[in-house]
């Protein structure tokens, strides 16, 4: 009878370590609305530029007005501009100034007749960002006028020119049951180039229908962290550009993806994001197949 | 009264006993006797480990080198569950020619893999009337043998991986009669140089980078992973009375 009882326990406790929940080699974890994001048409002229106009009597400069355009962070954002002749070193004074609500700024640099070059900051005394060479470093001689080229003036070994590159895999991902709108926008963003010195990238979502813009915060890196020093260039022979950025955005409340048509990506002051970009390098625009899920009459966002 | 001085008077006969090395029943095993044990087990592994708690089936035979000092060898084997979770998700993107379509759907993956769990142990066993507690210690290796239909295409070749184990534990033993018992035992199994990495099926072709997965992130890896074993059997001594 003990024997029995034993054999019995032994019984159960088998049975009962056989139990074993059923699990499948696969499951949807849900569905993810995907957008591509890309270089915007004619990047050159969406982001800070401008022309140099130069006075000179023979080779000696007399005057330099600088017209610049598309200069990010408004009446609020301070800049400063001065003459360099760059076979010497030589500079002028730095004069400071700020763009209007549409970023154009005017200034004139009158302080060094043997200027080759002008050079402007994202800052009072931040590096060259942007930069206009009128003279010929090998004869001397002065053009009546130079276009602004933005980038990173002091890189070595020669000024090193901002190109919009790079490219996004961005989407929207729906968890759980199809129409639960549980989203969360996020994605991978590779191979962006340097930011010039002083500037930022800043996502944007933007409705088009209503020409909404809501900006998402800075671009994270592989940690999910906010990411800094997206205008450090890499010394000469690495590879210049940025490493993978991400975005990662939970949808609230206040925020639903459903009321917005497209993500762009802004050029920005890094001390300063407006309430609206002045242009965008970058948009991904959402697919028909999220596009159909907008309801009748929008009213968050 | 009368009981409890009969109690007292058994429990310090018996006492007495084991610090004479005398038996109490002739169920206690001798010097030279071997004990063979079948268990059925539950394997519940490291939270780290990503791996589904899992029933197994072990086997062991020990030879009593004293009444109560054995040595011996034992085997299990289990048929675990990965959590795919804890890797990254992967991605089936439907396009169609005019990339009309842009959706993406995410799974998460898991697979059965079969571990093995073996070596050497001693074990310590005491005797009161029919029941015997245990402490018993290990060492030896464990492998998983890894599921070769659901590898990635970027690992096809990955078929097993192994590394050194120890272990820990203790149990109480019920003679049925004089050769047989029943068994149930808990242990501690320690993997050490354990990589849980060597269980995702996120081929890097298809694993989506885009969300982490899972969100907040599992737990961090370890290098040593301890896992807990519960155990039920039945053993026998093979030529003693059933």
């Amino acid at each position: 009878m003990r024997r029995a009882n034993g054999l019995a326990l032994v019984g159960v406790l088998l049975a009962a370590t056989a139990c074993e929940d059923a699990r499948l080699p696969s499951e949807l974890q849900g569905r993810v609305y995907d957008v591509r994001l890309l270089a915007e048409p004619s990047p050159a002229t969406r982001i800070p530029g401008g022309t140099v106009a130069v006075t000179a009597a023979g080779d000696v400069v007399s005057d330099v007005t600088v017209t610049a355009v598309r200069l990010p962070g408004g009446p609020a954002a301070e800049y400063s501009a001065y003459l360099l002749d760059e076979r010497t070193g030589n500079t002028g004074a730095r004069v400071t100034f700020a763009p209007d609500e549409l970023g154009s700024a005017t200034v004139s640099l009158s302080d060094l007749g043997e200027a080759t070059t002008v050079v402007i900051a994202a800052g009072a005394q931040a590096p060259g960002a942007l930069w206009a060479r009128f003279r010929d470093l090998s004869t001397g001689a002065v053009a009546p006028s130079a276009d602004l080229v933005l980038g990173h003036f002091e890189a070595e070994p020669e000024p090193f020119p901002y190109a919009v590159a790079g490219a996004g895999r961005l989407g929207l991902y729906e968890r759980g049951e199809f129409g639960s709108n549980d989203f969360r926008l996020g994605g991978v963003i590779e191979n962006l180039a340097v930011a010039p010195p002083g500037f930022t990238y800043v996502a944007w979502l933007h409705d088009a229908e209503r020409d909404v813009w809501t900006p998402l915060g800075p671009l994270l890196d592989e940690s999910r962290n906010a990411a800094t020093g997206l205008d450090v260039l890499p010394p000469p022979g690495q590879p210049r550009h940025l490493a993978k950025l991400y975005l990662n955005v939970e949808a609230s409340a206040q925020l639903d993806f459903r009321y917005y048509t497209d993500v762009r990506l802004s050029l920005e002051r890094a001390d300063h994001t407006p309430a609206t970009p002045l242009s965008t390098v970058f948009a991904g625009t959402f697919g028909a197949q999220f596009l159909l899920r907008r309801p009748e009459e929008p009213t968050g966002g | 009264m009368r009981d409890s001085r009969q109690a007292i008077r058994r429990g310090g006969l018996v006492l007495g006993m084991l610090l004479l090395g005398t038996d109490v029943l002739s169920a206690q095993l001798q010097p030279g006797e071997f004990l063979i044990s079948l268990r059925a087990e539950r394997v519940s592994y490291a939270n780290s480990a990503a791996l589904e708690p899992s029933a197994a089936a072990g086997m062991e035979t020990m030879y009593f080198l004293t009444r109560h000092l054995a040595v011996g060898i034992q085997a299990s084997v289990a048929r675990p569950w990965t959590k795919g979770e804890y890797f990254p998700l992967m991605r089936h993107t439907y396009w169609t020619p005019n990339s009309a379509n842009d959706t993406t759907l995410l799974y998460v993956v898991n697979q059965q893999v079969t571990a093995f769990d073996y070596g050497i142990q001693a074990e310590y066993r005491l005797a009161f009337d029919r029941w015997e507690p245990l402490v018993q210690v290990g060492a030896g290796r464990y492998t998983f043998f890894v599921d070769p239909q659901s590898q990635p295409q970027s690992n096809r070749d990955r078929r097993t991986f192994s590394g050194f184990a120890y272990s820990v534990g203790g149990g109480l033993s019920f003679a049925v009669s004089e050769g047989a018992r029943v068994t149930v035992a808990i242990s501690d199994r320690v993997y050490t140089g354990f990589d849980r990495d060597e269980l995702s099926l996120s081929d890097r072709l298809l694993r989506e980078d885009r969300f982490p997965n899972p969100d907040p992130p599992p737990p961090p890896e370890e290098d040593v992973i301890h896992n807990l074993r519960l155990s039920a059997g039945f053993s026998f001594a093979p030529g003693r009375g059933r």
